[in-house]
């Protein structure tokens, strides 16, 4: 599979590897992750990104910011990553990150019940105000406490059809759909070039240097 | 708790519903907060049910430094003859603490000069206390801690969240690395006090990173009444900053774009063209004043002087830090590398040292004063606690099982403070043509033209005047000319008019009661005008000294650019090299006296690197 994500998304110097597939098309693509404090957000995107998990990820203050490139077919696809504070006191700042997103990823707790009613609240809120063509995918991550679960798959599954969300559980901790929700999302992102959707730097030094080998 | 009165109507019987499942939510509430609080009273007590997943194996080959944080590698096994000599002089230093710590307080100067220096961190505990009127605090407010932490334990909304952030907060330093440890629970327990103790502010995540700090050097009532004076105390302000919509930080970021747009103004133009918000890099920053941003030890340095000055020290160490790394972060060329930069390389690695970076900063605060920008204009009312502090305020439906509410208005304004900051600085920049020649442009295939029509790419909704894009806010309709100069020239007026009320006026800004009327006052009068010469003058004499083009101000030659092996970007120095560079992981870059004269000298010399913006100003004066 051509899912593995190359480490080195966050660092342009990383990747300086020749004989192109320039021919490839690129796209970059903003996303934000939303949800309660604690779900582990920045856990989906530390794995996705660096491949690591930190048993104690320091609380997000404000919002972090990484890349990271994946490839499906002929297409380079970059990830802008936005990754915000839980906490309900950084809701007001929240508008910032998620406008202008082409897709989100809204994360609950799978053992808190409030974490997935809180999910709920940004689905309805991104319908409500984001961009109508937002791809948004539902996380129910630490599916690795799958034992202790208090949100049923099933019940999180029909929320998520209902609402046209794309949906699966995750766990950062075991690695577990990570790679697979962020392609998902970037399977159901338009590719095509004058789409509204999609960004081609013009410059295009990231998605094409970093990504040369990550098709073959 | 009072029950609302049974409702008999037909049909109502929903209502009746809602009400009782709102009444279980908040009971559910409540038993979740007594849960918790009783696992901290039990503390490391064996009876105390631990989940695996909360405590860390102690790896053995993990080492801990000084200040009680462990290192993946182990720290060196014998001192370098440096670091003796740096023991040495904190040890003399310990003997003029203590003597002055008897005599308090001490003449400004001589305290001025020894924060500076440093405080020694043996000496932190009592001269964090002094700095922060702890002692004073506790006297006349005794018993209340121990009143306010009962009163937490029944009423306090915030539990569940400050629960959750004390088990990711320092863990990696051995006081908070065991679940349950004494100061886990302390700073837990002086987070939920507080929240009750200042219950319009409640709690925000961030204050769990301040009181952990201060928790590392006091014990906890102490650490509760320093945190206090941190957030209430005008001078420190931190109430502003963590209130809910954020007023203070606004302000600071306005502010701090100010300078950036004086002082660094290509910087400046090269982080809004990069789409590298302030907003981004400096809500840490400032909410924890540069703690996991910076090594520890030199956040410690910042800290000290934090408390010796005020907030302002917050702002000129943003300005430090990007002064230092300003050439390599003009080499960065896109967002993702410069916020990988300045949020994680410089915590791991700052490249200069602590007495260097603290030098800077004193200079850099200097340079400010003399600027006239080292004070950022008042604060609004609602920097400030309006509630008495102490006193219960039983909290509403929502708050208690923590329902989303709307937005309150400060935190509408601020977003719309925000949206407009940007916008202002999109048009900024593309009103600028120069930029496009410019050092740090070079290298870039894009022109400004092809950016903009990249970011109207990026919206969606076309419904609004300006189009939204990665980060943010970019203008796109094409609004260059003279009214784009126009409104920055206003924003600057109205700057200048606040300062002259401040400076000839001789008024002492009672924050409280003084809304920022001057300054966002429209009056661009002939006595602002005036003022705005005055403010200017020094940045224009300044720039007479500096009008060669700003590749020549480096008195050192193009470093060469290499690849190192984790793919960071290491410049090749040649003898005289000295800023903007940073070593590979683990390997701090030391300067040695010659450079430290010459950091310095540049300092001065080359703070206002800038140019053609003072150039914009001069024409439109």
């Amino acid at each position: 599979m051509a899912t593995t994500p190359r480490s080195g998304g966050s660092n342009s110097g990383a990747a300086q590897r020749p004989n192109g597939t320039s021919q490839n098309k690129s796209c970059q693509f903003k996303l934000v992750l939303l949800g309660e404090s604690a779900v582990g957000k920045s856990s989906l995107v530390l794995r996705f990104v660096k491949g690591q998990f930190h048993e104690y990820q320091e609380s997000t203050i404000g919002a972090a910011f990484l890349t990271q490139t994946i490839c499906i077919e002929d297409t380079v696809v970059k990830f802008e990553i936005w990754d915000t504070a839980g906490q309900e006191r950084y809701h007001s700042l929240a508008p910032m990150y998620y406008r202008g997103a082409q897709a989100a990823i809204v994360v609950y707790d799978i053992q808190n019940q409030d974490s997935f009613q809180r999910a709920k609240t940004w689905v309805k809120e991104l319908h409500k105000q984001a961009s109508p063509n937002i791809v948004i995918a539902l996380a129910g991550n630490k599916a690795d406490l799958s034992n202790i679960r208090v949100v049923e798959f099933d019940e999180a599954k029909q929320y998520a059809e209902e609402n046209g969300l794309l949906f699966m559980e995750t766990s950062a901790k075991t690695g577990m759909n990570v790679n697979d929700i962020f392609l998902a999302i970037a399977k159901k992102l338009p590719k095509n070039d004058n789409n509204q959707g999609s960004v081609i730097k013009p410059n295009g030094n990231e998605p094409t240097q970093t990504t040369n080998n990550c098709c073959k | 708790m009072t029950a609302a009165p049974p409702v008999h109507n037909n049909g109502e019987q929903e209502q009746e519903q809602q009400h009782d499942q709102q009444c279980a939510l908040v009971k559910r509430a409540e038993d979740e907060r007594e849960d918790i609080f009783k696992r901290y009273e039990l503390g490391t007590d064996p009876s105390n049910k631990v989940d695996s997943w909360e405590n860390p194996t102690f790896e053995i080959y993990h080492k801990t430094d000084k200040y009680g944080f462990m290192h993946a590698a182990c720290l060196p096994s014998s001192r370098d003859s440096e670091e003796a000599q740096r023991i040495k002089i904190e040890l003399e230093r310990d003997k003029k603490w203590v003597k002055m710590l008897k005599d308090w307080p001490p003449p400004h100067e001589k305290l001025h000069k020894r924060v500076y220096k440093g405080i020694p961190d043996r000496m932190r505990w009592p001269a964090w206390k002094k700095l922060l009127n702890v002692q004073q605090s506790m006297d006349t407010n005794e018993g209340i801690y121990a009143r306010m932490l009962q009163m937490a334990k029944e009423n306090a909304t915030e539990t569940r969240q400050i629960d959750a952030d004390v088990n990711r907060q320092f863990r990696d330093n051995v006081a908070y690395r065991e679940r349950y440890s004494v100061k886990q629970c302390s700073l837990f327990n002086i987070l939920n006090a507080y929240s009750v103790y200042n219950s319009e502010l409640g709690y925000c995540q961030g204050m769990a990173c301040v009181a952990g700090v201060l928790l590392l050097y006091m014990q906890e009532e102490e650490a509760f009444w320093a945190l206090n004076t941190l957030i209430t105390d005008p001078k420190f302000g931190m109430h502003g900053l963590f209130i809910e919509g954020f007023p203070k930080l606004t302000r600071f970021i306005e502010h701090h774009d100010r300078i950036l747009s004086k002082l660094m103004r290509k910087l400046h133009k090269h982080f809004i063209k990069h789409n590298v918000d302030a907003l981004l890099y400096a809500i840490k920053w400032f909410f924890v004043v540069f703690v996991e941003r910076v090594p520890f030890s030199l956040s410690l340095r910042v800290w000290d002087i934090f408390l010796l000055d005020g907030d302002r020290v917050i702002l000129a160490m943003a300005v430090t830090i990007l002064y230092l790394h300003k050439d390599e972060l003009l080499r960065l060329k896109d967002m993702d590398a410069i916020i990988e930069y300045l949020q994680v390389k410089l915590h791991k690695n700052f490249g200069y040292n602590d007495d260097d970076a603290v030098q800077a900063l004193e200079r850099i605060m200097k340079k400010l004063r003399d600027l006239k920008l080292d004070v950022p204009p008042p604060a609004k009312s609602n920097e400030f606690p309006t509630r008495e502090l102490g006193v219960f305020v039983e909290a509403d439906r929502d708050k208690k099982t923590g329902q989303r509410r709307d937005y309150t208005n400060t935190e509408k304004q601020v977003l719309t403070d925000i949206m407009s900051r940007q916008e202002h600085n999109a048009i900024e920049v593309q009103s600028t043509v120069s930029y496009e020649t410019s050092e740090c442009a070079t290298g870039d295939a894009y022109s400004m033209k092809t950016y903009q029509s990249m970011t109207s790419l990026a919206t969606s909704t076309a419904n609004s005047s300006y189009s939204l894009c990665s980060n943010g806010y970019v203008i796109t309709t094409t609004t260059n000319g003279p009214d784009d100069n126009r409104s920055q020239s206003v924003n600057n007026l109205n700057y200048a008019a606040w300062q002259y009320q401040q400076q000839h006026h001789h008024m002492h800004h009672d924050r409280l009661s003084n809304p920022r009327h001057s300054y966002s006052s429209d009056n661009s009068d002939s006595r602002n005008r005036l003022d705005l010469d005055r403010a200017l003058e020094p940045l224009q004499s300044q720039h007479m000294l500096h009008l060669q083009p700003e590749s020549h101000h480096h008195h050192y030659q193009q470093p060469s650019i290499k690849q190192s092996p984790h793919g960071t970007r290491i410049l090749v120095q040649n003898q005289n090299g000295i800023a903007g560079s940073v070593a590979p992981h683990g390997k701090q870059q030391i300067l040695n006296n010659q450079h430290k004269d010459e950091l310095n000298h540049n300092i001065d010399n080359d703070v206002e690197d800038d140019d053609d913006a003072l150039s914009v100003e001069n024409t439109r004066l």
